[in-house]
């Protein structure tokens, strides 16, 4: 897995997606689908509004009994006969896994999506002592396949062409050369992963929901891969995120069927599995991560964010992510939601990301547990910018636009000089300097403001 | 060590809280089979709705002609093979599973290891055929969390369609790592 370096912004990343233009457009519109897919689902559902609000109070409650939920969810694994472990950051997640997995002699696993496990770097790292990790969702696997880090939390291949994948396939799995048909593809995929599901000796999976109540998890997929890792190998291993924990069993109906629709649109998943117990003769590890989690709570203004069940619609219906695609992001979880989370956790890493977006609000319509993404977004900028964490022209530029705008007199002049500047030759106007210019054309600036207007037609009367 | 460290962390940063909601038993408003078919064929399942007393089992050879190895746990139908390692449950045509109730609203189907102990199947086969009683289809996913008790066993599943994805280009395909095809019989 490619590690992000974060020396690039945001802005510099995107300006090299949107050098393809009509790829830039075919990506536009393959993200806009999952959103129209959700509307056209959502309609049918007439609580959807309630629904939400139920969510976003329950998930409330949660951030204000964390502690007690987790300790209950602990007690209540335990008395099922499941191993629970606790883990503080990403290095203690991936040492317990190993650890796991080497008392049980384990060299080959297979692992379904999970973005927790992405964001501690898991697969290099098991890797790097020799253990085989075989990402079995089919996106996940494209990409795993490429040694690229996923550019989407629900689909992550989004950003390949079929082109790209078959010549992937036919180099990897034999595929015929040229042949791109995604039906094709996908069974010869489908071959590949079972042989690596019957070798496995254990599965690894992300976790949706953990149940205080009852002590289980629930791991959601359309494709079926989480089970056949799950439930073929004597092992299996939950690495599960301490905000995934939702108090009770009945709650799993509210937050289930706000789930599927928000992130594919569909009215349900394929399967939601709910593991309680092991298996007859195996063995079920549950891991719960902290990783900046707990920081991140104690956080005020930030804190809701820790209500995100991951269904990717802020991402889906974000009109900058669907044009600069997710690796401009350089983060595990790109989009509204990651340009919170990164930055509210690691501040000097991220300081691009809560730029990157236009405010227009519709990630925090379309959240399902009711996040105010906009808001948090806004906030963060200032937050940034007092703790010097923005960059020094983007510092004057804003000091300037304050000082003219705050003065009507000032303002005024200024904007004369402004449209002063309009008039400039296309050699200076269209310098590198002015990255508003690159690709787009400047307006022709009006002969005089309105208030000159005014004064020379009306006054006089 | 971490744990504690993580449960002071969390002590010292979360904010008071506020209370549960009540959750109220949303009504389906429409008819329950209907729904039920409706949600299902949308996720590209089969469904078929038998006469009042007539046997299912004739279903099996009309959906599935070329289906020769079959593990089934239902007694109205012997399974074809009698071999449940894992090599031989990989090899398996077709698998067909009771449900232990269905959800109108979504097509979801529940199955357990309570009715289902190897926990593998419904996910193994080349196509599943679930066999669900008309009578166990309740209205939503907040009946149906009702009805279920966790305690009862130790995985269960809701299924609402074949195996799928849309991973490449977001071509939808059928037949993922799971079955390919699902066919779910009702009985009246």
């Amino acid at each position: 897995m490619s590690d992000f370096n974060h020396h690039l912004t945001h802005a510099a990343r995107s300006a090299s997606f949107l050098e393809d233009e009509s790829r830039t457009n075919w990506h536009n519109g393959a993200v806009m689908n999952f959103r129209k897919k959700r509307d056209a689902t959502i309609k049918a559902i007439p609580e959807w509004e309630e629904l939400r609000s139920l969510a976003s109070a329950i998930k409330e409650n949660v951030l204000g009994n964390l502690d007690n939920y987790l300790e209950q969810f602990e007690k209540a694994a335990t008395e099922n006969g499941v191993k629970v472990h606790w883990a503080a950051d990403a290095a203690a997640h991936n040492l317990i896994v190993h650890e796991i997995l080497k008392n049980h002699q384990v060299t080959r696993i297979v692992k379904s999506k999970s973005i927790l496990t992405e964001e501690c770097g898991l697969n290099p790292y098991l890797e790097s002592l020799g253990i085989e990790v075989i990402d079995t969702d089919l996106g996940e696997r494209i990409i795993q396949m490429r040694d690229e880090p996923p550019s989407h939390i629900i689909a992550p291949a989004i950003h390949l062409k079929r082109e790209e994948v078959s010549d992937l396939f036919h180099d990897r799995l034999q595929t015929e050369k040229g042949n791109t048909d995604p039906t094709y593809l996908t069974r010869a995929a489908r071959i590949h992963l079972r042989e690596k599901f019957l070798q496995a000796q254990a599965g690894i999976t992300g976790v949706n929901f953990a149940v205080a109540e009852t002590g289980g998890v629930v791991i959601i997929t359309n494709e079926g891969n989480a089970d056949m890792g799950c439930n073929l190998p004597p092992l299996q291993i939950h690495c599960v995120g301490i905000e995934k924990i939702i108090p009770k069993w009945e709650h799993l109906g509210v937050f289930l069927r706000l789930l599927a629709p928000s992130a594919s649109g569909q009215k349900s998943s394929i399967y939601a599995s709910h593991y309680h117990r092991a298996k007859n003769g195996g063995e079920m590890h549950i891991v719960l991560v902290d990783n900046g989690r707990s920081d991140h709570l104690g956080s005020p203004d930030f804190r809701n964010t820790l209500k995100c069940i991951r269904c990717s619609a802020c991402i889906n219906t974000c009109p900058v992510y669907r044009r600069t695609g997710g690796y401009s992001y350089h983060s595990v979880v790109a989009g509204p939601i990651g340009s919170i989370l990164n930055p509210a956790r690691h501040p000097e890493q991220y300081n691009d990301l809560p730029f990157a977006s236009s405010l227009c609000g519709s990630c925090s319509d379309v959240c399902p547990v009711k996040i105010d993404i906009h808001n948090q977004l806004y906030h963060l900028r200032q937050t940034l910018t007092e703790k010097g964490h923005v960059s020094f022209v983007k510092k004057t530029i804003m000091k300037m636009a304050a000082g003219s705008m705050s003065h009507a007199g000032k303002f005024s002049r200024s904007m004369k000089w402004m449209r002063r500047l309009l008039g400039a030759p296309r050699w200076l106007l269209y310098s590198p300097f002015n990255v508003w210019g690159k690709t787009r054309e400047l307006p022709t600036p009006p002969a005089e403001t309105f208030s000159e207007w005014y004064l020379r037609n009306r006054r006089k009367n | 060590m971490s744990r504690e460290q993580i449960l002071s962390r969390i002590r010292n940063a979360k904010p008071s809280a506020n209370a549960l909601p009540h959750i109220p038993a949303f009504a389906l408003g429409k008819d329950r089979l209907q729904s039920f078919r409706t949600a299902l064929e949308a996720n590209q399942a089969r469904v078929i709705v038998t006469e009042v007393g007539e046997s299912w089992t004739q279903q099996v050879a009309l959906q599935y002609p070329d289906a020769k190895k079959i593990f089934s746990n239902l007694p109205e139908f012997p399974s074809t093979i009698s071999d449940t390692q894992t090599s031989a449950l990989a090899q398996l045509d077709l698998v067909i599973v009771k449900a232990e109730l269905g959800v109108a609203d979504n097509g979801a189907i529940w199955i357990s290891d309570k009715s289902c102990p190897i926990r593998v199947l419904p996910f193994i086969g080349q196509h599943l055929m679930v066999i669900v009683d008309s009578s166990t289809i309740l209205a939503n996913l907040h009946e149906a969390y009702q009805t279920i008790d966790p305690r009862q066993s130790g995985f269960g599943v809701f299924i609402s369609g074949p195996s799928k994805t849309a991973d490449i280009e977001q071509a939808l395909v059928v037949g993922a790592q799971g079955p390919v095809s699902m066919t779910v019989v009702v009985t009246c």
